[in-house]
């Protein structure tokens, strides 16, 4: 298995789709099962994310990751709640949500695959979220953390105000808040009244880790 | 039903030039008119063009450093207290912003945001391409692209086989809403097009005839885009983009449709600036960022690297608009030759200006780049710091032009934006 699990992590970290899931059939073949190919795979994303911190990848090859998670999870037949059953728990409730007047994702859909990645149930509410419609998902979902993505300067007020509707609801201290996204930065955060921004989708799934650990 | 006879016209080179020949007409016609005025501002004018270039040029000190508006989009019309929606469908109240803010605000060199006056185009004309405000987003926000799979995975093949003839059967059609009109309706929307194109083009170059009368100097009117992120913005989403970088095939299939858009775009983006005769060209690399040096190399920088060159060789200054950090990218510009890099400035987005300029080392003027944030919700004091921290190290020798990161932000306080051009004013000079 360690050749296998070698050659394997060496393809995912060549981002070859083609590689991989020739390398996860051979594995197959071989006997080896599913969730350990997969635990594999998580310390390889695990890798990965390392590698975006120390800019040795960069945005791409870290939304290919995450394409690759999930074509490695359809090969091997299984789905998050597939691996809740088999012991995989849930390691918390996040919600997540581009603000509104922005319709951008792609900063959004990079930390759900890796919070997915490391255990989180996601609620994603899309992109171009009213503030009413951030409170009442809040409301009926009680994560533990907001995550707000935005990538244009229009995002800083929205931010605000969804955070200001959180205070007025009286939910506001049920959970913390983080923001992310484009020129997002703690002056950005401090402006919304936030717990903590994102410098980047691996720096918001650390400080994440760290409030919920 | 014009449009695809129209589309097929763009296949030979005849057509640009036509086209060409009737925009720089009906900009020298309309110029007459404000030929009194730009004597009177003649001066303001010329000081401001020599300052600019040579800043760019980088064969001497300017007088100061230039501050410049960068790309200016939807600040204009939140300062003026009208909605984005109303700038970018009424020509008049377009006018009326633009111009409130360029006289209020004195710049070195401005940026035709009024070219985003073309909400009633984009609505005659049925294309799917852009979100617009009031129409598909709240009145108050800037247009947002409409990305995503116009091209289909398995379609490769047949557009790389078929070409134009592809594009304006296939593509087109999922990419305009007309053709999914009655054939009865279509002449008149045709009609309704070409109408709406001369509204725009003339509002455009009638905008910037008197803006330049005025005294104000703006060099950017062309605009362009490399392959790839044409890619990414018409025909695949960015997802899907990414998968076929993935897959050994579609790599090959991307890179080789990347090699063919470029001959057919180069001249198509080099004719904007002909029209004022200015010589600019605002060339946005928006997904560059996201590559690795190895991606970089293998899908965007050789045609990048091309287009630059034809750009300058056709006698254009290429505005290297390089969203976000692309400082693991800067290196691959020192390829360029100094004749040609002295005649490019490089936009400095979220990216470490101060590693950025010793990479280049003299190579290419930089503009930049006060954090978006620091203008929307910062103090002027806040700006005025990192336009000290950035004089430091950028003033010496010339090559630095000061903006906000990429250009003034939709939501910036006033202030703040006057405290970046006062400042820049007080501590810019050479002399």
């Amino acid at each position: 298995m360690n050749e296998l699990g070698k050659v394997l992590t060496e393809s995912i970290l060549d981002f070859d789709e083609d590689d991989v899931l020739e390398n996860i059939k051979k594995m197959k073949a071989a006997g080896i099962n599913s969730l350990e190919i997969m635990e594999i795979c998580k310390d390889a994303m695990d890798k990965i994310g390392k590698m975006f911190n120390e800019k040795e990848i960069f945005l791409t090859e870290l939304i290919m990751s995450g394409e690759l998670l999930t074509s490695v999870m359809q090969e091997l037949g299984l789905t998050e709640s597939s691996m809740k059953a088999n012991g995989g728990a849930s390691k918390g409730k996040i919600l997540i949500g581009t603000v509104e007047s922005d319709v951008h994702d792609i900063g959004k859909n990079i930390i759900k695959s890796l919070l997915i990645s490391e255990g989180y149930e996601i609620i994603d509410i899309g992109v171009d979220v009213p503030v009413s419609k951030f409170v009442e998902e809040v409301k009926n979902h009680k994560p533990l953390v907001v995550a707000m993505s935005g990538l244009l300067t229009i995002a800083y007020d929205s931010m605000k105000k969804t955070i200001e509707a959180f205070e007025k609801e009286g939910i506001r201290k049920e959970f913390k808040v983080i923001v992310g996204g484009g020129s997002t930065d703690q002056k950005v955060a401090d402006h919304a009244g936030a717990d903590d921004y994102g410098v980047n989708a691996v720096d918001g799934v650390e400080k994440i880790n760290k409030w919920l650990k | 039903m014009l449009l695809k006879p129209i589309a097929k016209a763009f296949k030979s080179p005849w057509t640009l030039k036509l086209i060409t020949k009737m925009a720089t007409s009906m900009n020298s016609i309309i110029s007459l008119k404000y030929r009194t005025e730009f004597e009177k501002n003649r001066e303001i004018y010329q000081a401001k063009e020599r300052r600019i270039l040579d800043t760019i040029f980088m064969q001497k000190e300017p007088d100061r450093i230039p501050v410049t508006t960068g790309g200016l989009n939807f600040f204009p019309p939140k300062y003026a207290g009208i909605t984005c929606a109303e700038y970018m469908f009424d020509h008049k109240k377009t006018k009326a912003a633009y111009f409130k803010t360029i006289n209020d605000f004195d710049f070195d060199m401005t940026f035709p945001s009024s070219l985003l006056n073309f909400g009633r185009l984009m609505t005659a004309s049925q294309l799917n391409l852009i979100k617009l405000p009031g129409r598909d987003i709240t009145v108050n926000s800037g247009h947002q692209y409409n990305e995503y799979d116009r091209l289909n995975t398995e379609e490769y093949e047949e557009f790389l086989e078929r070409g134009m003839d592809f594009l304006i059967d296939t593509l087109i059609p999922r990419i305009s809403g007309i053709y999914k009109m009655k054939k009865l309706k279509r002449p008149a929307y045709t009609g309704r097009i070409f109408l709406e194109v001369l509204g725009w083009l003339g509002s455009a170059i009638q905008i910037m005839a008197e803006e330049k009368a005025r005294g104000h100097y703006n060099l950017m009117t062309g605009i362009a885009v490399p392959p790839f992120d044409l890619m990414s913005f018409m025909f695949r989403d960015l997802n899907s983009l990414i998968r076929d970088m993935m897959k050994k095939e579609r790599r090959q299939h991307l890179i080789e449709l990347i090699n063919r858009i470029e001959p057919w775009l180069t001249p198509l983006m080099s004719t904007l600036p002909k029209i004022n005769g200015q010589k600019g060209i605002f060339f946005v690399a928006e997904r560059a960022f996201s590559l690795s040096p190895k991606q970089f190399e293998q899908f965007y920088w050789p045609t990048l690297k091309k287009m630059i060159l034809s750009f300058v060789k056709a006698g254009n200054i290429p505005f290297l608009v390089w969203e976000s950090d692309v400082t693991h990218l800067v290196p691959f510009l020192l390829e360029l030759p100094k004749k040609v890099s002295h005649r490019c400035c490089l936009f400095v987005d979220t990216g470490d200006i101060f590693k950025i300029n010793r990479i280049l080392d003299g190579h290419m003027a930089i503009q930049g780049n006060v954090p978006l944030s620091t203008m929307c919700v910062g103090t002027p004091k806040d700006v005025e710091k990192y336009c000290e921290k950035m004089f430091a190290e950028l003033k010496p020798g010339g090559g630095f032009l000061n903006c906000a990161a990429l250009g003034i932000p939709d939501e910036a306080k006033p202030e703040n934006v006057h405290a970046l051009i006062n400042y820049t004013k007080k501590h810019g000079r050479y002399v």
